[in-house]
């Protein structure tokens, strides 16, 4: 079973996708900061991350650095899951850290989300 | 003596006399004439002191720091402003305003100004304080011809609320947006029948359709309100760029597909003879007012045989797009009103309640007129609709 890391302060939209993300025979494991992701990230198998972006204590941008930075994390898939689009500075430099997409929560169905994340575990 | 004689000296005498009466009498006018004078003169100058004082209470207390030079450069007068910001030793202001706004920048404005040019201003952030500073040209001022007059404010307070408002509507945008996400993601929960949790009846479902236009409605609304923003406050870049039209409309056309085929309306590019030619603009933008062209005269054409038509045009160096459809039409007490912000006309309300956010065609017009264009519209209630916009080629 491919386990995904689900990283999102926002409890209402991590269990509507926990719950999506489960009829696909995922595991999903929940982290509410870029702190408790880390954490979760280095203690357990994952095999995709979905990270918002603007969390507390430490945002999604953050995180992603430290993984990148970290050899033993450094090569983590990361799909970015985000209401954030209107900095373009910042997204483009989130882009530059390796990401396999930028999606807008707003602008994607949750069955759309399903496939591309069946597509990035294959 | 003769009596003659005595007669010539007493007359002469009189004469004499009267004479040095005159004299004393003339004297004693003219002192009095001069006394007037004197005191017109004290009242002019205790008038004109007084005007002065005014003056100088005013220009020293101003808000604004003033700066006055003379034609060599040298500063003649600095008010109680200016001296707080560049420190209070006049002949040291230029220096100090030089090192605060960058040499350059000062001898730049102060040359540009002698150029006829009536005002420059420039922006200068200094010590965590932002200045605008405008250089302004004296010309003859009653015969007397000064140099230059530079005023200072502080603008700092405005910059910062213009700061934190744009912070505010970019977190308020994206903190919205989370809740609507929610929304969206659940009804398709409850829909998805794989979940087991039972089939919906058809009043359940036909409520949650409301729930998820309404919904997606005020995520469109934030979207459009977080752009307006950016564009009113020229936060927004214009990329210049070369637009194959005719390929961007083929890919609105694709991405409307769906959309127009659910309203039962034909979309049409009628193809003219002349090749399309590309025109200079912000793809993005450009995309984004076609888009929303082609997406009302659909939404608003959906009856049997409501049809849609696209054609492009070459006028006098400039591309003209034309978007024909034969829906509801604008009622002509409200044309003059269709592009301001939120506004809707009244029978696009009643036809379609879920749908637009009243943002689009200001928003398009804001875009095309950036751009170097324009966008203007005829119609008939009833009749249809033709929108054009033009861009540069």
């Amino acid at each position: 079973m491919k386990t995904i890391l689900l990283v999102e302060d926002d409890i209402l939209v991590s269990q509507m996708y926990s719950k999506r993300l489960k009829k696909e025979g995922l595991k999903v494991v929940l982290a509410s900061d870029g702190i408790e992701g880390l954490e979760k990230l280095k203690s357990e198998k994952i095999d995709l991350v979905l990270l918002d972006i603007m969390m507390p204590k430490m945002n999604g941008h953050e995180m992603l650095k430290r993984i990148r930075e970290d050899p033993s994390i450094k090569d983590t898939r990361v799909v970015v899951l985000t209401n954030l689009n209107d900095r373009p500075e910042d997204i483009k430099e989130i882009k530059k850290l390796g990401v396999e997409e930028y999606i807008l929560k707003s602008d994607i169905t949750l069955a759309g989300l399903a496939e591309r994340v069946v597509k990035y575990l294959k | 003596m003769s009596d003659d004689n005595l007669i010539l000296i007493i007359a002469f005498s009189a004469a004499f006399l009267g004479v040095l009466f005159l004299f004393f009498l003339s004297v004693f006018k003219l002192k009095k004439d001069y006394r007037k004078l004197e005191e017109l003169l004290e009242e002019r100058t205790r008038k004109l002191d007084q005007e002065t004082d005014k003056l100088l209470h005013v220009t020293q207390n101003m808000p604004e720091g003033a700066i006055l030079l003379d034609t060599s450069g040298k500063i003649v007068f600095a008010n109680n402003e200016s001296r707080n910001i560049l420190g209070g030793e006049l002949g040291n202001m230029i220096g100090s305003l030089e090192k605060k706004f960058s040499k350059s920048k000062v001898k730049e404005h102060l040359a540009k100004c002698t150029q006829n040019e009536p005002s420059t201003i420039a922006e200068a952030e200094t010590d965590g304080e932002i200045y605008s500073i405008s250089f302004q040209c004296l010309q003859m001022l009653k015969g007397l011809y000064y140099g230059h007059l530079i005023w200072m404010r502080n603008i700092t307070e405005e910059k910062q609320l213009e700061r934190s408002k744009t912070e505010f509507v970019a977190i308020a945008s994206h903190q919205l947006r989370t809740p609507a996400t929610v929304i969206k993601g659940n009804i398709e929960i409850l829909r998805d029948k794989t979940f087991g949790m039972g089939e919906l009846s058809k009043d359940q479902s036909d409520i949650l359709d409301q729930i998820d236009l309404a919904n997606d409605r005020m995520i469109r609304l934030v979207n459009d309100m977080l752009d307006v923003s950016k564009i009113e406050r020229g936060e927004i870049e214009f990329k210049s760029e070369s637009v194959n039209m005719q390929e961007l409309l083929e890919s609105i056309m694709e991405d409307l597909a769906d959309y127009s085929k659910k309203y039962g309306v034909k979309i049409k590019y009628s193809k003219s003879a002349d090749v399309v030619p590309s025109i200079v603009a912000d793809e993005m933008r450009v995309r984004q007012v076609f888009q929303n062209l082609i997406d009302n005269a659909i939404r608003y054409s959906r009856h049997p045989g409501g049809k849609v038509e696209v054609s492009f045009s070459i006028k006098e160096r400039t591309l003209e797009t034309k978007i024909e459809d034969n829906g509801i039409g604008i009622p002509n007490g409200e044309k003059a009103k269709i592009f301001q912000r939120f506004y809707r006309a009244s029978n696009a309300v009643k036809f379609s309640s879920g749908g637009g956010t009243g943002l689009g065609l200001y928003m398009a017009k804001g875009i095309i007129e950036k751009s170097g264009g324009k966008i203007w519209f005829e119609s008939e209630e009833g009749k249809g609709t033709i929108f054009y916009f033009t861009l540069p080629i």
